[in-house]
């Protein structure tokens, strides 16, 4: 591929300015024009084309008639939430060149040490947040989100199977609890525990394993589904926070009663952490001392460097069915000594903690941010470095327009779907809502500077200007 | 239900649940931009709120009139 360092550097240059499209190569003008040939991308395709990137900040070009305009947006996504360590991550290079030379390939056909570093360190961190014991967890790494849930949901449908007799001493609890507006996963098994029609229509549902929804956070929903699916019950899946839903937290005692209620049924609980892990001021998003019977992660476990999944179950809880838990990426040790470094870079220098502490600052200046615009935001919530700014009526539905709009104001966000749907009523519907999540090194300033530019992008909104 | 019936009832569901601020002015014929997710909702609704046996649905919804005729048409005796 042809080098554009160049050109980069004098778009850097440019940035609030403008570029003829004759001045770009074919290339660039063929992406501002059509697109780059992917089928689907993020909510259709954007008007968006990266440049380049340097440190949290992203270069842009949107094209206006026959020029380009060119724009430098702070990078609160990490792709997907996945670049947990923003451009911190380039600390690790030398990790990432000695790995390249000593164990390129390498998959899981040998024992590891840089695997048995990585999975020490986890078991360590579940462990500490769960009051557990490090010796209570087994885990198996696969790559995507979607995977590690898939996996997690064969664990729970297997639980109690007997491979030896082809029986199931729980085949009496056939019914699952999934929450409605939950995000799990594209893939057949996590498309089950799905209740939006627009995700799930044309799909076929498993019959043998009906799933029953109830709204995330709300006791009275949670004692009902109890209630009605009594003795049927075979587990629970549910987030750390409800994050496609609209980033909305549950209570420390909707977490308890969830918890007496699922040892009352015998239920299991199957905690997806993949879009919570590791940002939300400590390693899971789920209250301290709560120890579910497993823990799915994902995104920011690879760094935004490649995709890297884990589910993590308690032994005597649930058990992997002998193969099942072979992929072809498993962490392999490449990645395990890149991940495991990034996970002591973590550690070493604090940033769970300063999550915690800054990110209480940052929230309080989003709130004061949604309290002048409330004609564009509703509320903000959140935790640790994890925010979301549910849209006001008039936006409900109108996220990627906002989140657009941000970005022509200089942020990068992500638009959750909120819980619009009639399957709950008026009042607890939640509208779009935008997805912020900075990586936990952003420096302080760049924090600052974020807050003002949501600001900013709001009052263009709230004004009808033409960022708008 | 009378045709006024239905139209109004689909115009407030539009309106007031899929905030589809257009659908309180637009004419049955108005074209009305409904997005894939759109058209989902708009199948659950005719058929919890109607009966309507989405079953026979051919083409997407385009305004306001055609989602009328299609519950006229497709509603399931009670």
């Amino acid at each position: 591929m042809e080098s554009h360092r160049g050109l980069i550097e004098a778009l850097w240059g440019r940035v609030g300015g403008q570029v003829p499209l004759s001045e770009l190569p074919e290339s660039f003008r063929h992406c501002l024009a059509e697109g780059d040939g992917l089928a689907d991308h993020y909510g259709g395709r954007t008007p968006f084309l990266f440049a380049a990137q340097k440190a949290d900040r992203v270069l842009v070009l949107e094209q206006h008639g026959r020029d380009a305009h060119v724009s430098e947006v702070l990078n609160c996504t990490g792709g997907y939430g996945t670049g947990i360590l923003g451009s911190q991550v380039a600390v690790l290079e030398p990790e990432l060149r000695e790995a390249l030379a000593s164990c390129a390939t390498a998959n899981d056909e040998f024992h590891a040490v840089e695997r048995y570093e990585l999975v020490k360190q986890l078991r360590r961190l579940v462990a500490a947040q769960t009051g557990t014991s490090a010796e209570d967890w087994e885990l198996s790494f696969t790559s995507s989100g979607t995977e590690a849930m898939d996996l997690a949901m064969q664990l729970m449908l297997l639980d109690g199977f007997d491979l030896g007799t082809g029986q199931s001493t729980r085949a009496h609890k056939d019914t699952l609890i999934a929450c409605h507006g939950a995000w799990h996963g594209w893939g057949m098994n996590p498309n089950q525990l799905l209740d939006r029609r627009q995700f799930t229509e044309g799909l076929p549902r498993i019959p043998q394993a009906p799933v029953a929804f109830m709204r995330y956070g709300d006791e009275a929903s949670l004692r009902e589904v109890f209630e009605r699916h009594r003795g049927r019950i075979r587990g629970v899946f549910v987030e750390g926070i409800l994050g496609d839903g609209g980033v909305v937290r549950a209570s420390d005692s909707w977490w308890k009663l969830l918890f007496e209620l699922a040892a009352a049924e015998d239920a299991k609980i199957v905690d997806d952490e993949i879009l919570t892990g590791f940002r939300c001021g400590r390693f899971l998003a789920i209250p301290e001392h709560r120890a579910p019977d497993c823990v799915t992660l994902g995104k920011a476990l690879g760094l935004g460097l490649f995709p890297l999944s884990a589910v993590m179950w308690r032994k005597g809880r649930l058990k992997l069915r002998p193969g099942i838990g072979v992929r072809t990426f498993n962490a392999r040790p490449f990645q395990a000594r890149v991940v495991s470094a990034g996970l002591a870079m973590i550690e070493r220098q604090g940033l769970f903690e300063r999550a915690r502490e800054v990110g209480e600052r940052v929230m309080g200046r989003l709130q004061a941010v949604v309290g002048d615009h409330p004609t564009v935001f509703k509320a903000a919530r959140g935790m640790g470095f994890f925010f979301g700014l549910e849209l006001a009526g008039g936006y409900a539905r109108k996220g990627h327009a906002v989140r657009n709009a941000l970005l022509r104001h200089g942020v990068l966000t992500e638009v959750e779907s909120g819980l619009l749907g009639r399957q709950v009523p008026k009042e607890a519907r939640i509208n779009e809502t935008i997805r912020v999540t900075p990586p936990l090194g952003m420096i302080d300033s760049d924090l600052d500077e974020l807050v003002t530019r949501v600001a900013r992008g709001a009052s263009a909104l709230a004004s009808g200007g033409p960022a708008a | 239900m009378t045709t006024q019936d239905i139209e109004k009832k689909v115009r407030d569901f539009l309106t007031d649940e899929m905030l589809k601020e257009q659908a309180a002015v637009a004419t049955p014929s108005d074209p009305l931009d409904f997005d894939s997710l759109e058209q989902t909702e708009i199948r659950v609704y005719i058929e919890e709120a109607f009966g309507a046996d989405v079953k026979n649905l051919k083409e997407p919804f385009g305004n306001i009139g055609q989602i009328v005729d299609f519950v006229k048409a497709n509603r399931l005796p009670s």
